[in-house]
């Protein structure tokens, strides 16, 4: 208990000392961790937005109006079977052609005019089928192609595939993005731990190198090692705390302005960030800013410890 | 963890002890001192029980071993085995060649040689700094070839250094300067508080241990390291050239002092260019030529022409 007192005197001796390498250092960790923060709650909202985007895929499978009765209760059941067996399948909604229209004209409040001027109501039946996974979508749709259930009845009896509709290429080039957004988030992370790394590194040289005098004597005197490291460690982890706790400062500051006001302008975006997910950003940007300063003073120490 | 060697009482059962403690005597009694001082002398003496250092005066013939006196000698300290270190800039030229050797508790040797004889690199070998090339080399129990890195801060313990250049700290005072060597084995604030004062009276300098190593002599600095050296009680001193930077009389001074530690039976070995000190002390010497062993001679002179 002495020894942390003593370690924990002795690092703050030396951050008095280096008063401008230890600022430096402070703030160097600082805005690494707040971009790091940044970079965590961006990529979570990214997520939530490509989630919520995922979630709206489905599977309209179109019915041709000639189709009897009987072929919809056959595809009904097929449908019903396969809900069971291939385990991908939701939920299956069949929708008549009135519910169709209701549908459509719920989604075009904007221009009711095209509603007005439609000849009868010219949209099929629609089974429309949610998904469990929303990246497995091809092997549904190619099973339900597969059967002759549906492509009997389907509305184009042509390419009964024209008569699946499930926002092809789309879902695909939003993977596509999201996933290419996530790897840049962790590549810019690694980036940023890496240089806050050097920083530290740096800094806990510079403060090695004010004392080698100190530590020469030490080992003389017949000091361990781990006594020799720790006043270092001690002070590397300091800057870095102090680093992190003003990276959070900031950052719940920008989450009180900021994410207000950028909901409200894009408000049919979800993305809010539960407060939960701070709290673990909060505790991430700790450890990781402690383990960040401990590395990095034990990296710059390696060299000076050779026995 | 923290073996001890075991020391000599070279002053107790010695018949020459009592009149070489003359002067320290009348020195306490001269301050005042302590009238139980001639009882303690029965028991084992330790650094605590001795007095302030003497003033230079007279030369280092007084500090020359008597004749007709046996040294009482421990065990084995340090033992070397055909030891050799060739530093891999120089393959073809030994820094040391076949060194045979034993050093046990309680000896005073000097070691001189010319530059580059290879003085240091023994000094550095013995706190396991440098590590032998080949050969067997033991100190304080420790095979300093298979020595496990863990070990050596506590081998380092058990053998006090002292140097040319002091290498003290300038921001601390001779107080804190001694201090930091409990301080960073981890002694407490409680053994720091009394041992640190103790030694800085042993040493003379019990009335400037609040002043920075700029404020002293270079033989008060001296002192102060070797204050440094010994407060943890090593059983064995390694001084380079400790008076390499000192005037005669201080020189005297100091030598006087280690004289007085080696008496409370800590074994010194001293590496010098000091030609009168040695001649006149009379102790064993080791003289080392171009790396190899040329000399090994009891109550020894410094035995090189200028």
């Amino acid at each position: 208990m002495s020894k942390i007192l003593y370690f924990f005197k002795e690092s703050l001796i030396s951050s008095r000392r280096n008063l401008g390498t230890t600022i430096g250092g402070i703030i160097t960790i600082f805005l690494s961790l707040l971009m790091i923060g940044v970079t965590i709650v961006f990529s979570v909202m990214i997520g939530n937005l490509a989630q919520s985007f995922e979630d709206e895929v489905n599977v309209r499978l179109y019915i041709s109006d000639n189709a009897t009765d009987e072929q919809i209760q056959a595809l009904d059941d097929y449908l019903g079977t396969l809900t069971n067996t291939e385990g991908n399948i939701a939920s299956v909604d069949f929708r008549n052609k009135d519910q169709v229209l209701q549908d459509f004209t719920n989604q075009t409040t904007n221009n009711p005019d095209i509603v007005n001027q439609l000849d009868g109501n010219p949209l099929p039946r629609t089974y429309v089928i949610t998904l469990v996974d929303t990246k497995k979508v091809h092997e549904t749709v190619d099973k339900i192609l597969s059967s002759d259930t549906f492509t009997s009845i389907a509305d184009n009896s042509e390419d009964p595939s024209d008569s699946v509709k499930y926002g092809q290429g789309t879902v695909e080039r939003l993977f596509a993005v999201t996933n290419l957004i996530r790897y840049a988030c962790v590549v810019a992370v690694v980036l940023l731990v890496f240089i806050s790394l050097v920083f530290l590194n740096n800094t806990i040289r510079l403060a090695i190198l004010a004392r080698r005098r100190e530590i020469s004597i030490m080992r003389l005197v017949g000091a361990t090692n781990g006594f020799i490291r720790g006043p270092f460690l001690m002070e590397g982890a300091l800057q870095a705390l102090v680093g992190a706790i003003l990276a959070i400062i900031v950052i719940s500051i920008m989450r009180a302005t900021l994410m207000p006001s950028l909901e409200h302008a894009v408000s049919f975006l979800p993305l809010s960030v539960d407060p939960s997910t701070y709290g673990l950003i909060y505790v991430v940007l700790v450890v990781a800013g402690i383990a960040i300063g401990m590395l990095g003073s034990a990296i710059a120490m390696r060299r000076y410890l050779k026995v | 963890m923290d073996a001890r060697l075991p020391r000599v009482d070279a002053r107790g059962g010695n018949p020459g002890a009592s009149q070489r403690m003359r002067p320290v005597q009348q020195q306490q009694q001269r301050r005042g001192g302590n009238p139980g001082a001639s009882q303690r002398m029965q028991v084992v003496p330790s650094i605590a029980d001795m007095a302030p250092a003497n003033e230079a005066v007279g030369s280092y013939a007084d500090l020359a071993q008597q004749d007709g006196v046996q040294q009482k000698l421990g065990p084995v300290v340090i033992s070397l085995r055909n030891v050799t270190k060739v530093y891999p800039t120089q393959p073809d030229r030994p820094a040391l060649n076949g060194l045979t050797l034993d050093v046990r508790a309680g000896e005073f040797l000097f070691l001189v040689g010319h530059s580059g004889s290879g003085k240091s690199t023994f000094i550095r070998m013995l706190n396991r700094e440098i590590v032998p090339t080949s050969g067997e080399l033991i100190v304080a129990g420790e095979n300093l070839r298979t020595i496990k890195n863990w070990r050596i801060p506590y081998l380092r313990r058990n053998v006090g250094c002292v140097f040319q250049d002091f290498k003290l700290l300038p921001g601390k005072t001779a107080f804190e300067n001694v201090a930091f060597a409990l301080e960073v084995i981890g002694k407490s604030r409680h053994v720091i508080n009394t041992q640190v004062p103790e030694v800085l009276r042993l040493v003379g300098l019990e009335e400037k241990m609040d002043q920075l190593p700029d404020q002293l002599s270079g033989g008060e600095q001296q002192r102060v390291s070797i204050a440094r050296s010994i407060v943890n009680r090593p059983p064995l001193l390694i001084c380079d050239e400790p008076t390499g930077n000192l005037d005669p009389q201080t020189s005297l001074g100091i030598m006087r002092l280690l004289e007085r530690i080696n008496r409370t039976g800590t074994t010194i070995l001293v590496a010098t260019h000091d030609r009168e000190m040695v001649d006149q002390m009379r102790r064993r010497v080791l003289a080392l030529e171009n790396g190899v062993l040329v000399r090994d001679q009891k109550k020894g002179v410094y035995g090189y022409d200028v």
